[in-house]
């Protein structure tokens, strides 16, 4: 059902989760809930090429192209960048490279997110986001 | 997760948030004599509870509380307010004395008291409030 | 006894609040919060005597050049150094390590050595790995297990005849007070000179640099209660002549010729460019406030603080304290067992506690306890007992959360 929906429209439905529920506590323990789903990246597969720099806990991303979707596994050593990580795995594993590269992530400004969030946590997720987008465009030139 | 396995998890913690205060307005409600002090220390958690503001925040002018707990958030979907809270009419809540004035409806509707509206919305502190509300329960 | 609730009235920002609740501000090893006099001295600099230095020979100019040299002597008689000469301003400690193993290069050669100990900061790493690097010269690191340093190593790696010893005065990770009384004398012995890295320890100790023969110290101001961007390189006179300036320009110069330049004496020559001065007049003014309150009383207080918290640390069940120093100082670090040191600090954050996590730029002393990250508290004078027994129940109340969260 999900993949009938553009990305932006499943974002709008985790923007208004993130309203709804305003208050940070509710806010992290949703983010923590909805990251139990995600599968772990065990230790062995945490390569240094994995790594996505600038973050201050470790995080890994695995991106894969597979008839020509983008899989994306992610994990943190965090669990609230797990969170923020699941979101990112929800809203784009197993779409087109297209659309990935059409996609502008809101739900940082259009929730008070960024009022709770620090700099580097910011800087940190936009280095999630440009990692997968990357890969995305690596895709493509390789067609 | 799917979109409304999400939904309800919004519900639910919210509700669960909201549990604390209907917690604290039965507690008020059982007790057969009520001093000021105990009045008072159950009603500060129960607008902290409603507010979605920690236990331990200081404040106790209500209009100041309002906006401590709108700072937290920017909309409330009214649909969702519904959905836990079916008595409490809702608009776009978007100011603090809106927030505030829901607050009054909801310590009249919960500890089952009818002041004089005119009164209740004078009324500028959670202290100000116990007196009242102390005084319409002997 | 410190009249530590009058203090605070000297620290507005202490009065602020999170969501309605006060701020505890537990993170003084990375900045201090600034007193109100450092702050009118910066203001009436800027309203009534602002004029570039060295430049003038106008009254605003030689106002400034006044405080700036005046405050240099009141960094001497702090530091009890011999003269003023051996006095650097520079931007920082960080800075000031930068600028003398930069300028220590020609003095390198490849069989020469340079040691450092593990728990080194990565501003009292880094610089001499990379002077290793381009002079291939050794690196060699003392290990120090349970946040201490083995001197039986220490002693082994001296017998090599190292050309630098670089280590830090206390440790920013555990709290570790360096024993250098006999690291100084040790490697003295072994021909060595010693670079005393005194970011933290400024705080702490009672230095007296001639007296305790370092061949060079440094700090920041902003540990101290100056404003950010200011800091001190001490060195013993022959030594700073050794090194070589590695900023030219303006200030530093004696004759310029088209091919050639003369250099400035000391310290001039070692400060190009327009000095950070009204940092320097401020900085002097914090080392005031000190002396009004007396290093001594701060020190017996914040010993007392920081072994108050390291027992209220030990008693929060699923805590492990980072390192047990036989003289700690100023800070404790630690690991929760159950969630990672970032979300602990995202949590106690949002409940007023402001400690920092993470590497705490000592990414090689974090390997040694076998963490990659980490939560630091450090308390000051113008904290309190009641602050740290706040913070404990936070971080009990943050791992209640977390449990509660997780354990669907």
């Amino acid at each position: 059902m999900t993949e009938e929906m553009s990305i932006s429209q499943l974002e709008d439905t985790f923007i208004e989760d993130i309203n709804n529920l305003g208050d940070w506590f509710l806010q992290y323990e949703y983010l923590i809930e909805i990251s139990v789903d995600i599968p772990h990246i065990e230790l062995q597969e945490r390569t240094h090429e994995r790594k996505v720099p600038g973050c201050q806990s470790g995080v890994w991303i695995i991106l894969k192209y597979v008839d020509k979707k983008v899989r994306i596994r992610a994990d943190s050593e965090a669990l609230i960048i797990r969170g923020f990580l699941a979101m990112y795995v929800l809203l784009l594993d197993n779409r087109t490279p297209e659309e990935i590269l059409s996609f502008h992530p809101r739900f940082i400004e259009e929730t008070n997110i960024k009022s709770q969030i620090s700099t580097d946590r910011f800087h940190g997720l936009q280095s999630v986001f440009s990692t997968i987008q990357d890969f995305a465009a690596k895709c493509i030139e390789t067609e | 997760m799917t979109i409304e396995e999400r939904k309800n998890l919004v519900i639910h913690l919210l509700s669960m948030a909201h549990a604390k205060a209907e917690n604290e307005a039965e507690i008020i409600r059982n007790e057969s004599d009520p001093s000021l002090k105990f009045i008072y220390e159950h009603l500060r958690k129960y607008i902290l509870a409603k507010f979605l503001l920690s236990e331990d925040c200081m404040e106790d002018q209500l209009q100041e509380l309002a906006e401590l707990s709108l700072a937290r958030s920017i909309k409330l979907d009214p649909k969702m307010i519904k959905k836990f809270d079916k008595a409490v009419p809702c608009d776009n809540v978007s100011s603090a004395s809106a927030k505030k004035v829901m607050l009054l409806y909801a310590i009249q509707k919960d500890l089952h008291i009818h002041p004089d509206a005119e009164f209740l919305i004078s009324q500028k502190d959670v202290r100000g409030l116990s007196v009242l509300v102390h005084s319409l329960l002997q | 006894m410190l009249p530590v609730a009058k203090i605070r009235e000297d620290f507005p920002i202490l009065s602020t609040k999170i969501d309605g609740r006060p701020l505890i501000y537990l993170d003084n090893a990375a900045t201090m919060q600034v007193p109100l006099c450092v702050l009118e001295r910066l203001r009436s600099h800027y309203l009534h005597d602002n004029a570039n230095i060295h430049r003038g020979i106008y009254t605003l100019s030689e106002r400034s050049t006044q405080a700036y040299e005046d405050a240099r002597i009141t960094v001497r008689d702090f530091l009890g150094a011999d003269s003023k000469e051996e006095i650097v301003f520079t931007q920082g400690a960080t800075d000031s390590i930068n600028m003398a193993a930069d300028g220590l290069r020609e003095t390198l050669h490849i069989n020469d050595m340079i040691v450092i100990t593990e728990l080194e900061h990565h501003s009292n790493f880094l610089p001499w790995q990379r002077l290793c690097h381009r002079t291939g010269a050794t690196f060699a690191i003392i290990p120090c297990p349970d946040g201490m340093p083995d001197m039986e190593a220490y002693k082994k790696i001296l017998s090599q005849n190292p050309k630098l010893v670089a280590v830090t005065q206390v440790s920013n990770l555990t709290g570790t007070v360096m024993p250098l009384g006999e690291m100084t004398r040790l490697a003295h012995e072994a021909g060595a000179v010693i670079f005393v890295d005194g970011a933290q320890g400024i705080r702490h100790c009672d230095t007296h640099v001639s007296a305790e023969d370092y061949d060079f110290y440094c700090f920041s101001g902003h540990k101290i209660m100056g404003p950010a961007g200011i800091g001190v390189l001490y060195g013993k006179r022959r030594l700073l002549e050794m090194l070589k300036p590695s900023r030219l320009g303006g200030g530093m110069v004696g004759t310029v010729t088209g091919q050639d330049f003369t250099e400035a004496p000391l310290p001039y020559r070692l400060e190009a460019g327009t000095p950070n001065y009204p940092g320097a007049i401020a900085l002097a003014e914090a080392i005031r406030y000190i002396d009004r309150l007396g290093r001594k009383a701060i020190a017996d207080y914040e010993n007392m603080l920081v072994d108050y918290a390291v027992e209220k640390l030990s008693e929060v069940a699923g805590l492990h304290v980072l390192g047990h120093p036989v003289n700690r100082a100023g800070v404790v670090s630690f690991v929760l067992d159950t969630m990672h040191p970032y979300d602990a600090a995202s949590i106690l954050d949002k409940l007023g506690v402001a400690i920092r996590s993470g590497t705490h730029c000592a990414q090689p002393a974090l390997q040694r306890f076998g963490v990659t990250a980490a939560l630091r508290l450090s308390p000051a004078f113008y904290n309190t007992r009641a602050e740290i027994d706040e913070a404990c129940l936070a971080i009990r109340q943050t791992q209640d959360l977390m449990s509660r969260w997780i354990k669907k």
